[in-house]
């Protein structure tokens, strides 16, 4: 199948999971009063004043499908509704949210996949030795642990006894003042970055600070769950012929290993990297909720404990685009790793 | 080798299964034990809320009365971890013995009869799935109110869809096999062929699958009751306990352990019991898979 | 005639848990100079450890235990199971060579054939290829350039000065790095060009049609037959001095297995290597071989030139093996027994509860080879007295 036609049609499957997810959660929550819903419609504060009349304008006891409709054509207007919890508009939250996430995930993405591949390699390539042994446990130890309490226990150990050193939430007091001064240019939104482009090292690296402990929280427990996969596909890499073969023509063992096993073994990885999108996002939503870190993590939390329906909706439709990207660009590399694979055949 | 040799000879070779068989068993001892090990006080109706002596914030630590101390709100620890172990249970089980059977129906039919069911059903799931679990969890308990049972239907919603696909593809290739064409040919009815023939053969990477998941539907249990979207306030629920404990890790000024308990001990026993079958679900893999490659 | 291949009382254990397997024991076995050696026997009889042995690729739980595997190498006689891993390394693939029984599995699905069949060429051949590309571009240089040489001159010339020192092995390190790091390996591209019209000469050599097409192909696009001839390419690559080939058409059709015993035969003629030929089909050795070693249970029952084996097979399991095969108006005889458990190796000679000519020593004692008759060794008891014991 041509790529073009590929991603375009890979890209129109979008909007019936789109459409799926959002009307599941709609569905939900329409266990609540109008009152509540009338928050999907409202752009400014001073309309919060006149509920009745948004109720009515937006027939919010009319059935659910005419209401979906609504809030559908309203999305394509480009409004998603008034977010409570936070008092901006949806997509002004999801602005200003956004940034802080991405900061997380720049750093933890790339952290468990590289150490999960590589720890998952070096122990099989030395099964039942030390370090084989070490990985293992590491890993169900990792995998086990709850990640909200590995967190809390983090913040108690570093922050309580070390007297602050890596501290919660996203920046200093000090540091916050000179971030939100006139004299700081935000050219990314990111703030180790803007730092670096500010010329000011102390706002990076108290960025950075702040950045370690919600990294390793979310690092722990997805490493440990990719090292193991990696571990036991690696493992029945190793035992198919062509490393015999490889081995037979003399080939260094680091290379048997790199080059010829570890590109097949990683097959089963892509696989699983929807639910490891999913450990993500649900890692993202505890980590930012304990230490305080505001970001959309933070967001669905709070939306969630305060009701804040257009919030949750918003944030379900964001994370379902995401899911469906991260499908696409994995299939894509799927392709690229496996020959076998050729566009629009992998139906796993 | 007989079965149970095999089984025993592959215990022997993995240690840690040995501790996982022990650690779920001395959680299965506490959970059938709870009201003599940490009994209900009298006029108290229900069990599983934890008795409280007073209303004062600060956690007290452990002493004779409390064995390991008070959360804020003077929630009793012993108790509210003891009866935990039986909330876990309740949940792990309930939602996995649900989403096995959710799983093994849909994907059968969706695996066994192909076309356009199979679309419709691959679709639903593709939907499941692209929820990040937590946030759908969470509508459903908002929407169902603070309760165990909303718990277990928020988990069962989230968790289904991966069995079902596992069961969808194992039956796919197994359909195709000459023992299932053998059976069409002499007349037997779908239903019989599906359970009888099919199942058996596909149902080993699902129990596997439903093996180590237990500990992360438990996981996901205690994150949701931790961020306030479980089970109701009082409730013997580790991941309740936990959420107790945050405004007090930082300690008094000048000790920053002081209320350790309040967070460690609800922790220590989620971690052991999710531990536990982690290492159990990882004997059966091994026990199971090489019969599997032995075929 | 020299030895270029000299076993001796090779012994390999594998310790697993649910025992110790004899794989080997005390194997004596020669190879000569351009000569082809069959080895055959049943599943399980250890002749394909014997050639992974040559190899030294015995991977845990197996272990060598004991024994000697003396070859003729480029640098003088070596002892394969003593030298470094470094050293044996440089005679895998190019003084020693395998072709796999299984060309599916041989062959890595993620890589193009001419990814695998260059691999080896790159590696063990590097000098002689970087020799190559220095002469190609040199002579490219010399000759009519267009502007966009012009342009790219000081560049080019840089190039065949990286490429003579590769051919000349100075600067390895350098090399080594320019090879690996991503734009600049640009440079060096002309190694791989090289080591193509190698691969392409060799694809050429197993009769594969269209083989400039083949190289660009990945292993699930061909057949089995053509997998197989490839990874007989894939050994002939580095022109080595022993060829061992394992049961190479045990699971191809019978039609495509004719073809390929055709191939082994023709390349048997043109070039100057040992060939190893492992099977359990009589006939097949037969057809390719000079000399025929039986083997049963890890031991060497019979070894003789292939005309002595069939015409006078001596050892009771050969003379079984021969009647076991159908003939036109024979009716063929099943060998009484299962094949020896090899957890539990029987006393004595492994052969002797099945032994239709069994004595009282064959439980007690294990036969060793004896030269009955010029060139024709036996392991049994029934020819002990004829020579004093000069087992090889």
């Amino acid at each position: 199948m041509e790529f073009r036609t590929y991603l375009v049609r890979r890209l129109l499957l979008l909007i019936p999971v789109l459409i799926g997810v959002t009307f599941l959660i709609f569905l939900l929550l329409h266990f609540f009063s109008p009152a509540q819903r009338a928050m999907l419609y409202v752009h400014s504060p001073q309309q919060m004043r006149n509920l009745d009349e948004i109720i009515a304008k937006y027939g919010l006891n009319a059935p659910i499908w005419k209401q979906y409709w609504t809030w559908l054509v309203q999305v394509f207007h480009g409004n998603l509704g008034w977010s409570q919890v936070v008092g901006m508009p949806v997509t002004s939250a999801i602005a200003s949210f956004l940034p802080a996430t991405l900061e997380l995930a720049i750093f933890a993405t790339p952290l468990i996949i590289f150490l999960g591949i590589f720890m998952g390699t070096k122990a099989a390539a030395n099964k039942d030795r030390f370090v084989d042994h070490i990985t293992r446990v590491g890993a169900i130890v990792g995998w086990s642990l709850p990640t909200f309490w590995l967190g809390l226990m983090l913040l108690m150990i570093f922050y309580g006894f070390f007297s602050g050193f890596l501290p919660p939430e996203r920046l200093g007091n000090a540091m916050s003042a000179v971030v939100h001064s006139s004299s700081f240019i935000r050219y990314t939104g990111l703030n180790f970055l803007d730092g670096i482009l500010n010329w000011r090292w102390d706002v990076t690296i108290d960025a950075l600070r702040h950045l370690v402990l919600p990294v390793v929280t979310l690092t722990v427990v997805n490493t440990a769950f990719i090292m193991r996969l990696m571990r036991s596909s690696m493992l029945e890499t190793l035992g198919k012929g062509y490393v015999l073969t490889a081995r037979a023509k003399g080939l260094p063992e680091s290379i048997v290993i790199n080059k010829h096993a570890r590109r097949n073994a990683m097959i089963p990885i892509l696989t699983i990297s929807g639910y490891l999108f999913a450990s993500i996002v649900n890692g993202v939503v505890i980590t930012e909720s304990i230490f305080n870190y505001k970001g959309l993590g933070w967001w669905a939390w709070e939306a969630a404990v305060n009701i804040d329906i257009p919030s949750l909706l918003a944030f379900a439709l964001f994370s379902a685009i995401l899911f469906v990207v991260t499908n696409l660009v994995v299939d894509l590399l799927y392709v690229r790793l496996d020959p076998r694979v050729r566009l629009g055949a992998s139906e796993q | 080798m007989t079965s149970l040799a095999f089984f025993l000879h592959n215990l022997k070779k993995n240690p840690l299964s040995i501790v996982g068989f022990i650690v779920i068993f001395c959680f299965i001892i506490i959970a059938i034990f709870a009201p003599l090990i940490a009994p209900t006080p009298a006029r108290q109706f229900n069990p599983y809320m934890i008795p409280r002596t007073g209303y004062a914030p600060i956690p007290t630590p452990p002493s004779l009365a409390h064995i390991f101390g008070t959360t804020e709100g003077q929630y009793d620890i012993f108790y509210g971890v003891i009866w935990g172990t039986r909330t876990a249970f309740i949940i792990g089980l309930s939602v996995i013995s649900s989403i096995l059977i959710i799983g093994l129906t849909l994907g059968s039919i969706s695996g066994y009869f192909g076309g356009l069911i199979d679309e419709i059903i691959m679709r639903i799931t593709d939907i499941f799935m692209a929820f990040p679990t937590l946030i759908l969890a969470m509508a459903v308990t908002i929407a169902l109110g603070p309760s165990i049972k909303t718990i277990m239907i928020a988990l069962i919603t989230v968790s289904w869809p991966p069995y079902a696909r596992l069961v969808r593809g194992d039956i796919l290739s197994v359909r195709e096999e000459d023992f299932v064409k053998a059976s069409r040919g002499v007349g037997a009815s779908h239903l019989r062929i599906i359970v009888r023939h099919i199942l058996p053969n596909s149902i080993y990477p699902v129990l596997i699958m439903a093996s180590l998941d237990i500990g992360a539907i438990v996981l996901s249990a205690s994150a949701l009751s931790f961020l306030g979207l479980g089970v109701p306030e009082g409730y013997a629920d580790w991941g309740q306990m936990i959420s107790f404990s945050r405004n007090w890790i930082v300690g008094t000024a000048g000790n920053p352990f002081a209320y350790w308990y309040t967070v460690a001990i609800p922790g220590i026993f989620i971690f052991f019991f999710v531990l536990g079958w982690n290492l159990l679900g990882d004997a059966f893999r091994d026990i199971l898979d090489p019969r599997l490659s032995r075929r | 005639m020299t030895d270029l291949v000299n076993i001796s009382d090779l012994t390999i254990r594998f310790h697993t848990y649910e025992g110790i397997v004899q794989a080997l024991n005390g194997v004596n076995l020669s190879i000569g100079e351009e000569e082809t050696l069959g080895l055959v026997g049943e599943t399980g009889s250890g002749k394909t450890i014997t050639g992974l042995a040559l190899l030294r690729l015995i991977m845990p739980p197996g272990k060598i235990e004991g024994g000697s595997i003396l070859f003729g190498s480029d640098d003088g006689t070596v002892d394969l199971l003593k030298i470094s891993e470094t050293e044996m390394r440089k005679i895998r693939g190019s003084q020693i060579a395998m072709i796999f029984q299984e060309p599916g599995a041989a062959l890595n699905p993620v890589f193009s054939i001419g990814d695998q069949l260059t691999e080896a060429i790159l590696l063990h051949r590097r000098e002689e290829v970087a020799r190559l590309a220095a002469d190609n571009l040199r002579r490219l240089l010399s000759g009519k350039s267009s502007f966009m040489m012009n342009v790219l001159k000081p560049l080019n010339i840089t190039r065949v000065k990286i490429y003579r020192n590769i051919s000349e092995n100075r600067r390895q390190a350098l090399s080594h790095i320019i090879e690996k790091t991503p734009f600049v390996r640009r440079m060096v591209r002309g190694l791989r060009g090289e080591a193509d019209k190698i691969a392409l000469s060799l694809l050429r050599e197993v009769e594969i049609p269209d083989a400039v097409r083949i190289m660009k192909q990945y292993p699930y696009e061909l057949s089995g037959g053509m997998k197989q001839r490839i990874v007989i390419a894939m050994a002939l690559s580095c022109c080595s001095k022993l060829i061992i080939a394992d049961e190479p058409t045990t699971s191809l059709d019978v039609t495509i297995q004719v073809q390929i015993i055709e191939l082994l035969k023709k390349l048997k003629a043109e070039l100057h290597s040992s060939l190893l030929y492992i099977t359990h089909n009589l006939g097949v050795a037969a057809e390719i071989c000079d000399r025929v070693a039986v083997m049963y249970a890890g031991n060497i029952c019979e070894v003789a030139s292939v005309y002595d084996i069939f015409k006078n097979p001596l050892h009771p399991y050969t003379k079984a093996l021969m009647a076991a095969v159908p003939k036109p108006g024979v009716e063929p005889r099943a060998i009484g027994g299962s094949v020896a458990d090899a957890f539990s190796l029987p006393s004595g000679c492994p052969f002797h509860p099945r032994c239709q000519e069994v004595m009282n020593t064959c439980s007690l004692d294990c036969p060793t080879l004896t030269e009955v008759a010029p060139g024709h060794f036996v392991a049994c008891h029934l020819f002990r007295g004829e020579n004093s014991g000069i087992s090889n």
